[in-house]
């Protein structure tokens, strides 16, 4: 059991003045069996925003726009959280849920590669689901190599195990493939690590009626140094933030996280 | 009658006045044509009618439970009945509105159910459309026309009045209504439909909108007119697909839709007409578990009958396909608008070779069926002559304490003597329905 402080840090420059600008973030840790989140703030371009709603996948949603010109949108989520209370999630909606984690997505869409994978693995000789979901995370652990600026936010399983290169979210979409050809349910997940400057991206899979988490790229069990802060079934559905707005603008983006480790 | 069809040239004029036009995008162009008008109506008795009454309300009645199900418990799945793969991997599942209840319940306000009708005179469902089923201003405005032109042929006939749709559709935008106004929302003057938008809203007292004149605030939607009045909307009967809805939600380039707005539905602030998620009902794969359905969730045998169907999923049915493929059509369950049709028999052996491999990886992409031998309408073609030609039905089935059939109806024809496809995309025309009263 740790306690972390975190703060998370988003911020949008735009090179001229919006308008109109609707925003939904999901960006919020929200407690669970295995964490318990206190004293959590989220604010946007200064101003403390609240939220009582939550998604389809159980994440906390927060929903809102900026009707006047601004050339900088910011958002600064932080909080406390202890982590590992438990080592697994506890599946508590009605089992009927468990379908949409099941079956491919666009970006977890098995091609040549991970059927091969697949294939050629040995898979078929292992028992339980828990074990299953074990022996293909180690393998994704050594499917790829970390790099970044390979891959993007549209690269598919598929297109990143062939490309031999990527980043956490990649690592996370091919197990996500790979269990899904097992026909076990499995979820994405964004989330934060201690010591870490970015978010990060892991994979939990439904066995034994619980959630366990996998951190392929890490090639480490999820444990109390991991902080959850939305899962859906695949990087498309844990989207931080969405937004539209009015204007002829180019945008950069910036993403700073900090987790650190309080000793009372 | 005969006056009536003398007056063919004279109405389509008068259509195309009124901007009675079908706008099609091809290769990147927007091109406005006209959606051309045969005076001879296709006439249903009324027993004929009230047989395809009791068909369409139950069909109907069995796919707004089934929506009602996959959106929330998903029994059907979990007794076995379709498999899932067929559901969750459909892109008509939207996981987003899983679990989310649309007001009173109702999934489908207005669904459009496609119809033929086979030499022997039974009728089969060709598909269903539960999302944005477009067509019923057409019979609308020929009907008006028709009567203004010849009114002692009206006056003669036991016709059921077909005006009353724009009834039909404020009863059921009222019905789900949570307070405010109703509105229509359309994508704009370039979208095939503009003309129906603009006459049901007319017709209805409904606000015509875009998307960018509607806000969400507080889980409200508002509508801002041109003062910048805001007034509170109860019922949306949008014309835009669910994917362009709210770029939150959906698709995040739309910018036809109004963010929020699936936050506002979600929290029973705002009724949607159709409800978002129905693809998952008029799925061409999911077309063949209908009849399924009807018997699963009414407890009912199916009064109207699919067209014979096969799907190549399930080994039995992929065999029977590669035996029969000259006789069969297969269709691709993601297209839509008469395209991804191909007819087995037109095949070149090297064409045919290369869909049986498709067919064999892919075999959930598709359904076949066995080719109707449709009951012939007659028309007046472009030199005056009486031909036949093939036609459909498109009927309207209204939903909201009950459910209604509009007593009229959409009949499409072909004009090319060799095709089979109807759809007014691919340059058909269009016929009144007239239901006989007695």
């Amino acid at each position: 059991m740790k306690n972390l402080h975190f703060a998370y840090l988003m911020t949008i420059g735009f090179d001229a003045p919006v308008t109109k600008h609707s925003y939904s973030l999901k960006c919020c840790p929200l407690t669970n069996e295995r964490q318990k989140v206190e004293n959590l703030t989220v604010t946007v371009n200064g101003k403390e925003v609240r939220t009582t709603d939550t998604d389809v996948y159980g994440n906390i949603l927060i929903s809102g726009a900026i009707p006047e010109a601004h050339t900088s949108f910011e958002v600064i989520a932080s909080g406390e959280v202890q982590t590992g209370l438990d080592i697994c999630e506890s599946y508590d909606s009605e089992i009927a849920r468990s379908y949409i984690y099941k079956h491919f997505t666009a970006m977890t869409f098995p091609g040549e590669k991970l059927t091969d994978v697949f294939k050629k693995s040995d898979i078929k000789i292992i028992e339980t689901p828990y074990d299953r979901a074990l022996y293909l995370f180690r393998l994704t652990s050594g499917l790829i190599k970390y790099q970044k600026g390979v891959t993007d936010i549209s690269t598919t399983a598929e297109q990143a195990l062939s490309g031999g290169h990527g980043v956490c979210q990649d690592y996370a979409h091919i197990m996500l493939a790979l269990c899904r050809m097992a026909g076990l349910p499995c979820r994405y997940v964004v989330g934060m690590m201690l010591g870490e400057g970015e978010s990060h991206a892991w994979t939990e899979v439904l066995c034994r009626g619980v959630w366990y988490g996998f951190d392929p790229t890490n090639n480490k069990l999820v444990d109390d140094n991991y902080i959850k802060i939305s899962c859906g079934r695949d990087y498309h559905d844990c989207t931080v933030n969405k937004g539209v707005f009015y204007g002829f603008a180019n945008q950069h983006q910036s993403i700073n996280v900090s987790v650190i480790e309080r000793n009372e | 009658m005969e006056k009536l069809c003398s007056k063919t040239a004279k109405i389509n004029e008068l259509l195309s006045r009124y901007g009675v036009k079908f706008g099609i995008y091809k290769n990147g162009v927007f091109k406005e044509q006209l959606f051309p008008f045969d005076a001879i109506p296709r006439i249903i008795q009324k027993d004929e009618f009230d047989y395809l009454e009791r068909g369409l309300k139950q069909r109907v009645n069995a796919l707004n439970a089934f929506l009602g199900d996959i959106y929330g418990k998903k029994q059907i799945v979990a007794d076995g009945v379709i498999p899932e793969e067929f559901i969750f991997s459909s892109s008509g599942f939207l996981p987003q509105c899983d679990g989310v209840k649309p007001p009173k319940g109702i999934f489908s306000h207005i669904s459009g159910i496609d119809l033929v009708q086979s030499k022997d005179n039974q009728w089969y469902i060709l598909e269903d459309n539960l999302r944005v089923p477009s067509g019923a201003s057409y019979p609308m405005i020929a009907r008006e026309l028709c009567r203004r032109s010849s009114p002692e042929t009206f006056a003669h006939t036991p016709i059921y009045d077909n005006r009353d749709y724009a009834d039909l559709l404020k009863e059921v935008m009222d019905h789900v209504n949570t307070g405010g106004i109703n509105v229509i929302v359309t994508p704009g003057r370039y979208n095939a439909a503009f003309f129906e938008h603009s006459y049901f809203a007319e017709k209805t007292g409904a606000v015509l909108t875009t998307g960018s004149d509607l806000v969400v605030e507080n889980d409200n939607l508002y509508y801002v007119d041109y003062n910048g009045r805001k007034q509170r909307v109860g019922a949306v009967y949008r014309r835009i697909s669910d994917e362009y809805l709210d770029p939150m939600t959906f698709n995040e380039e739309s910018v036809i839709g109004v963010p929020h707005i699936f936050s506002a539905y979600k929290k029973g602030n705002v009724a949607l007409l159709n409800a978002p998620g129905n693809g998952i009902a008029d799925d061409k794969g999911i077309y063949y578990f209908v009849p399924k359905m009807i018997r699963y969730y009414l407890g009912e045998e199916p009064i109207l009958n699919n067209a014979p169907t096969y799907l190549p999923y399930y080994e039995e049915d992929m065999k029977f396909v590669l035996a029969n493929f000259d006789k069969l059509v297969i269709k691709d369950v993601a297209e839509a608008g008469g395209y991804g049709v191909v007819f087995g028999s037109s095949l070149t052996k090297e064409k045919k070779a290369e869909f049986i491999e498709m067919l064999k990886a892919e075999p959930r992409r598709f359904i076949a069926q066995e080719i109707i031998d449709f009951y012939d309408l007659d028309i007046i073609d472009d030199d005056g002559n009486k031909v036949q030609r093939k036609a459909d039905l498109r009927a309207f089935v209204l939903t909201d304490g009950t459910t209604k059939v509009w007593r009229s109806g959409l009949t499409r024809f072909t004009r090319n003597p060799d095709s089979f496809i109807v759809n007014s995309s691919q340059g058909g025309g269009f016929k009144d329905t007239w239901i006989l009263s007695r």
